[in-house]
């Protein structure tokens, strides 16, 4: 099938590609990029795994054609650090016990960061809802919970 | 899991999308947020050889309120529906079944309205990979000749419509717009369900859902929507209902109610004005009498397509319809949105 | 420092640690929260194909052809291998399951063929293009039914379904103490399948060098037996003496899914051996869901009773397992559930006999607990019932029944630290056990023993440890160790570091790759945190001692009063050395000597003897889980509005860590007890999807608290006792419990779902209508 022209920004750069029409977004970024921090732990936008930022809001990678990402900002795992600091919400995870196997990790920070860009001051329910869309088996979700709530509140002090 | 081959297609306006559905006809699919869509083309349900993006028709993408009441653009996205200040003050109902699809980050922040309402329809049996369809012969919906979810097998397909938005839009008698490349249509949304489970929207191919027009808030009326599903995320319905309630003097004089994921449509059921009307608004016996009356016509379409007991789901019908008509009379008398009623 | 202190009621003495019982971040958190870490899906070698597996389209039937013409034909297509081509290699410790099989099949999930690809879509097209032709054979997906003599066998070879194991016990006299007890129960219970949903999928990377050593890059919790086991497939080939070094990416989630090797793993060295290059394996979430080995089913019969006082007399329980079609440590889960049905309570009198029993349903294997929260679940629930009857209250009627430090169990179980009663406190102090309560809200409890102290199945319960330190003062361990994401590598950092007087930052622990890391038995049975630890800790403590002489040496001061601590020694506080200076010095020198030390621990535990009785772990853990729900009597939808988990831990090593085992254990319980199920229709796997298969979601996450009663064992690291597994063995039966005090209806088949719930509530009121009554127009329970 004949390769479309992509032009995409990916955690601040910018790429100029060609892919299939029917390569996902998540298989050029894992496949063709090299960012494997998304996940793939279903393919069918259940799990969560594989989501990204799309202009800022939490999409499922695997159910997004590369194309359709055409002209938009992603940002992926790799790109919540900014120049060697950890995002607050990594940190938070990190201290929080929130990481345990770690295969949900980038979907559930990816969600998280999400939340905090649109809704600065969720409570404990925003965010369970936001991160609602997401399986994790190994940590009850009551960790990742408490550190994207510590993060919330600490951009409350800051106010 | 890869996707099979397609071309695509980004059209910049919608008549340039409508002449592209016009000549590519059969093989072409709208392309919306893509999350119910390219899930099926992945299980390999539907192949369409071109793929017609939403996604540059700004057109499409808005949502705006006028003296008629709500236009919702077919692409607007789910959230944005959400944080939509006047649906939360006065159509707590259709923020509530919004908020009830899937989660936010599955299709949230990608998924359209019109994708929601255009979904085709769902059956344990067929919404599976091609490995598990293999096993089995092939069954109506696919191109065959059989139906696994019909006990003693049917020459009908006997898919369930789970759009979310559907029961709740329909009971507040929302029509939609449908265009085609030389053809504009304005219908009431329920004409837009054929009621025939191997093609569930009465869409011709070169047609596309742009528009969804919900009328004004009328002083006095209240709208609920209710969904039973195992998890409070992610789930499709086992059951849903969509309510709407018009009262005056604190009697019921307008009524609808209609139930999802339970037939190859959405199911309004008939008896409901009859019943209610002149009631008081709330009356718990006249509600358990519809609640009644929905189950029993539930009971005539509710197959084994989802993985929850047949039976099951079919008793659940009148506590969800109770449910949801209970909570619209509420609204309609305390005139609350959604946020506030929380 | 020594310091009196009192802690859960017993004095003792506490020293201050700098690294022991501090909340500290998992070590490798930081790759993983930066999307470094890399998994099996990450990894890619130079020439590497894409492998996949055909599966049986029948549940049992005679294999009459494979066609692989077509298939082989296909550009990009490597290798076609089906059961014809290859060397008999068979699977498991029963050795019944052949990789590849040829005659007949006995499941769905059977494997049939199996082809190597350049590209993962050209090796699934070439999948689809194999033909087989079967004949199908009568099948059986019910172990009870598969019992009676007329049941179509699914191993002719066998003579019968009934796998020849020898699971059966009776300590005391049984048939006496029931003729004693004023009180009994007898029941019948039921659980089903359920899987471990790994988040990270299975996969396997084999690859072979050039003189036929072997590298398989495999999820898998057991590193050393795992190599033995690609041994004997090599050799099955006719490669001998060669190497087979086994590299453990980062894992996804093992919860016992990764305790054999499975036809993946051997798959991939086969086609990388016939192609000559390497070849992966990478399971799809549907390939996941029909082709990794479940929880089994199991029915129990239980009956139990007690004298007037309420103390227990006996305990007689039988059992059916569904084995499925093959045998893996499934089948021996009944040697783990003897120690609850001995040991749970004190009990004089036990029986016990299990049957593990093929059937064409997917074969089974153990899952966090091994067979632990099957048993619980019927026992826990007899015992509320049984109080019930003695009219007792619950929370005394444990009380009156707890294990307590010291006792011996009638299986032999010598109970060293025993924090039972605590826990059993802590939760009914929290859930209020008593108080009146609203409508549809009820309270319920359920208790747990478990090894701590490792498990001895196999001779060996080992683990070794190497430890190395460098110039400056940086410690490398090598553990036998499996880090699955439950955090063993923290632990034992925190462990060497304590020791060590060094952060936990400056050890780093390998555990990856047998090439580097010591033997180890596998990261079963909660033993990790025990075992290794005691080994690394065994480890550190030889250096530590050098350590002290050489620091003695090079400062004049006596050896007992130097302290390392901080990277430094320390004399009355100040210091006086740091340990890189040491450590460059020790080699810098004639005669000098390299800072390295191993150990290996074994446990001082015991195989089961012929009557099954032993200490089979060096310690025992336990837990009293508490629960209030609310119960939707018209929809039977159950709500979880408050959890307490106590458990009796020895000694928190890592509360951060501890708190994230017994929360994720919680909600895999609540999912056991409430939605979870592998729906099997005649053998077939009808949701191999998280859409169907309900792991709860954030949405449904209880709020849990989790209290830890520390008892300080003797013989643990630091005191500490496993928590892997135990966090979710008694949930299931604390909810059924608490459902039973809300509506007065007792669930006794798992799942709990709102269908079950709202069937038990019409038996209990009589109640024909269902969903509004339409003579009383009153919303009513139905079925
Ligand atoms: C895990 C998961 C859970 C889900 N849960 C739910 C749920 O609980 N409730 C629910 O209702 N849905 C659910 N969905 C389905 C789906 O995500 C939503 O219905 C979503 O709103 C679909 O919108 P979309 O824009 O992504 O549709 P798309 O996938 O883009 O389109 C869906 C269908 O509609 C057609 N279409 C789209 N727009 C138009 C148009 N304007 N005119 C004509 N045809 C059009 C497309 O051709 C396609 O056939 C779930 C999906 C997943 C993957
Ligand atoms: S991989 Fe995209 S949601 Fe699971
Ligand atoms: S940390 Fe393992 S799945 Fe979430």
């Amino acid at each position: 099938m004949n390769k479309q022209p992509l032009e995409i920004s990916i955690n601040g750069d910018c790429y100029s590609l060609a892919v299939e029409p029917n390569r996902t977004l998540l298989e050029l970024l894992r496949e063709d990029l090299d960012l494997t921090g998304a996940k793939e732990g279903c393919g069918e936008g259940v799990c969560g795994g594989c989501t990204v930022l799309m202009d800022g809001k939490p999409v499922r990678s695997c159910l997004t054609l590369a194309l359709e990402a055409s002209g938009t900002h992603i940002t992926t795992v790799e790109g919540l650090a900014q120049k060697g600091e950890l995002d607050p919400l990594q940190q938070s995870f990190i201290e929080h016990g929130a990481v345990q196997c770690g295969f949900c990790t980038s979907g559930m920070l990816m969600a998280a960061k999400g939340l905090a860009l649109n809704n600065p001051h969720a409570g404990n329910k925003e965010i369970r809802n936001a991160i609602s869309g997401h399986i994790c088996r190994c940590t009850g979700y009551t960790k990742i919970i408490e550190a994207v709530e510590a993060v919330v509140d600490r951009s409350l002090e800051k106010r | 899991m890869r996707l099979p081959p397609f071309a695509y297609d980004r059209p910049r306006d919608l008549y340039e999308a409508l002449e592209l559905l016009n000549s590519y006809g059969k093989d072409c699919k709208v392309l919306a947020g893509g999350t119910d869509l390219l899930v099926r083309m992945k299980q390999g349900l539907v192949a369409p050889t071109h793929l017609v993006s939403l996604k540059a028709l700004s057109e499409l993408a808005e949502i705006k309120e006028t003296g008629d009441g709500l236009q919702i653009g077919a692409a607007v996205k789910l959230s944005d529906i959400l944080a939509y200040q006047p649906v939360q003050d006065h159509w707590p109902g259709l923020f509530e079944a919004v908020k009830a699809i899937g989660a936010p980050s599955i299709q949230h922040f990608s998924g359209t309205i019109g994708g929601n309402l255009c979904q085709d329809n769902r059956c344990q049996f067929y919404d599976q990979s091609k490995f598990f369809r293999a096993a089995r012969q092939t069954c109506n919906k696919a191109g065959g000749s059989t139906c696994f979810a019909w006990k003693g097998g049917s020459d009908k397909c006997h898919s369930a419509c789970q759009s979310d938005s559907a029961p709740i839009l329909i009971a507040m008698d929302a029509k939609v717009v449908i265009k085609s490349k030389n053809e504009t249509r304005t219908m009431p949304l329920e004409e837009l369900y054929s009621s025939v489970g191997e093609r569930p929207l009465t869409l011709a191919d070169n047609e596309m859902l742009t528009e969804i027009l919900v009328p004004a808030p009328t002083p006095g009326a209240g709208t609920a929507f209710e969904k039973l599903a195992y998890r409070s995320s992610i789930d499709y319905a086992m059951v849903s209902a969509g309510a709407f309630v018009q009262t005056e003097g604190g009697r019921t004089t307008r009524v609808r109610l209609v139930i999802g994921a339970v037939a190859r449509g959405p199911l309004s059921i008939a008896t409901v004005e009859k019943t209610l009307k002149n009631r008081p608004a709330g009356d718990q016996q006249a509600i358990n009498e519809v609640a009644i009356d929905a189950m029993n016509t539930a009971a005539a379409f509710i197959a084994n397509n989802m993985t929850q007991p047949v039976e099951y789901r079919t008793k659940m019908v009148s506590v969800i319809a109770k449910r949801a008509l209970t909570r619209a009379a509420e609204r309609a008398i305390s005139q609350k949105g959604f946020l506030e009623a929380k | 420092m020594i310091d009196d202190q009192e802690r859960n009621g017993k004095k003792e003495i506490m020293e201050e640690f700098t690294v022991i019982g501090k909340r500290i971040s998992k070590v490798d958190a930081v790759d993983k929260a930066t999307g470094r870490a890399l998994y099996i899906q990450d990894l890619k070698l130079p020439g590497m194909l894409y492998g996949r597996i055909l599966y049986s389209k029948y549940p049992h039937a005679h294999i009459i052809r494979v066609g692989t013409e077509k298939a082989k034909a296909l550009p990009g297509v490597i290798t076609v291998l089906t059961g014809e081509d290859i060397p008999p290699v068979r699977l498991g410790f029963y050795k019944d399951n052949p990789l590849l099989k040829a005659g007949k099949v006995r499941s769905y999930r059977d494997e049939v063929a199996a082809v190597a690809a350049t590209d993962p879509e050209i090796a699934r097209e070439a999948i689809s293009l194999i033909d087989v032709t079967y004949e199908a054979l009568p099948a059986i997906f019910d172990p009870e039914e598969a019992l009676k003599p007329e049941a179509p066998l699914v191993h002719e070879e066998h003579k019968t379904n009934l796998l020849k194991m020898p699971w059966s016990l009776h300590y005391g006299d049984v048939e006496a103490a029931k003729l004693d007890a004023v009180f009994n129960v007898s029941e019948r219970f039921s659980t089903t399948w359920v899987t471990h949903c790994c988040m990270g999928t299975s996969g396997a990377i084999a690859d072979f060098d050039h003189s036929n050593n072997l590298t398989v890059y495999t999820n898998t919790q057991i590193p050393s037996l795992a190599q033995k086991d690609f041994q004997e497939t090599l050799k099955i080939l006719g490669v001998k003496d060669k190497r087979v070094r086994v590299i453990k990416p980062c894992i996804g989630g093992g919860f016992g899914s990764k305790l054999d090797t499975y036809a993946y793993e051997h798959m991939a060295i086969l086609l990388a051996w016939y192609a000559r290059r390497p070849v992966k394996i990478l399971f799809e979430r549907e390939e996941e869901f029909i082709a990794t080995s479940p929880r089994q089913p199991t029915v129990t019969y239980i009956s139990m009773g007690c004298d007037k006082e309420g103390r227990l007399l006996y305990r007689d329980m039988s059992m059916v397992l569904d084995n499925g079609a093959y045998t893996s440590w499934g089948a021996t889960t009944p040697s783990v559930m003897m120690m609850p049905i001995t040991s749970l309570y004190r009990v004089p009198n036990v029986r016990y006999s299990a049957k593990c029993v093929y059937t064409n349903n997917t074969y089974s294997q153990a899952m966090r607990g091994y067979g632990n929260p099957q048993a619980t679940f019927a026992i826990e629930s007899a015992i509320d019932m049984l109080a019930e009857a003695a009219g007792i209250d619950r929370v005394e009627f444990r009380r009156i029944n707890s294990n307590q430090p010291g006792d011996v169990t009638p299986q032999g179980l010598r109970i060293t630290s025993c924090g039972l009663p605590e826990c059993i406190e802590a939760v009914s102090k929290d859930l209020e056990f008593g108080r009146s309560r609203e409508n549809g809200v009820g309270v319920g409890l359920a208790s747990l023993i478990h090894v701590g102290g490792g498990a001895r199945i196999y001779k060996s319960d080992g683990c070794g440890t190497i430890i190395k330190m460098d110039d400056y003062g940086k410690v490398d361990v090598f553990t036998g160790a499996s880090d699955m994401g439950q955090g063993s590598d923290t632990i034992i950092a925190q462990i060497v570091a304590e020791e060590l007087g060094v952060q936990v930052d400056d050890v780093h622990v390998f555990h990856q790759d047998t090439d580097i890391c010591p033997w180890d038995v596998g990261a079963h049975a909660s033993r990790t945190t025990f075992v290794a630890g005691n080994s690394a800790l065994g480890a550190a403590k030889k250096i530590r001692l050098r350590l002290l002489a050489m620091a003695s040496k090079a400062t004049g001061v006596d050896e007992d009063k130097l302290v390392l601590r901080d990277r430094a020694f320390f004399v009355e506080g100040k210091p006086v050395l740091p340990i890189a200076k040491l450590l460059r010095g020790s080699h810098f020198t004639p005669r000098g000597e390299m800072m390295m030390a191993d150990n290996f621990y074994d446990p001082p535990n015991e195989n089961m003897g012929k009557d099954f009785r032993g200490n089979m772990s060096a310690t025992y853990s336990f837990g009293t889980h508490g629960v209030r729900v609310k119960v939707d009597e018209a929809t039977g939808k159950v709500e979880i509005l408050d959890y307490i988990a106590a458990h009796d831990v020895g000694r928190a090593i890592n509360p951060l860590l501890l708190d994230g085992q017994v929360h994720g254990g919680v909600l895999m319980g609540v999912g056991y007890a409430l939605t979870e199920q592998v729906i099997m229709e005649n053998g077939r796997n009808m949701n191999p999807d998280f859409r169907d298969y309900k792991v709860l979601t954030a949405m449904d996450a209880i709020h849990s608290k989790a209290v830890v009663i520390e008892t300080i064992d003797d013989q643990g690291p630091f005191g500490a006792k496993g928590i892997g597994e135990p966090g979710c063995v008694p949930t299931a039966p604390a909810i059924a419990n608490a459902i039973y005090d809300a509506i007065g209806v007792r669930i006794k088949d798992l799942p709990i779902t709102p269908e079950k719930v709202l069937a038990a509530i019409k038996k209990k009121n009589g109640t024909v209508s269902c969903g509004i009554d339409a003579f009383t127009q009153k919303e009513q329970a139905c079925e």
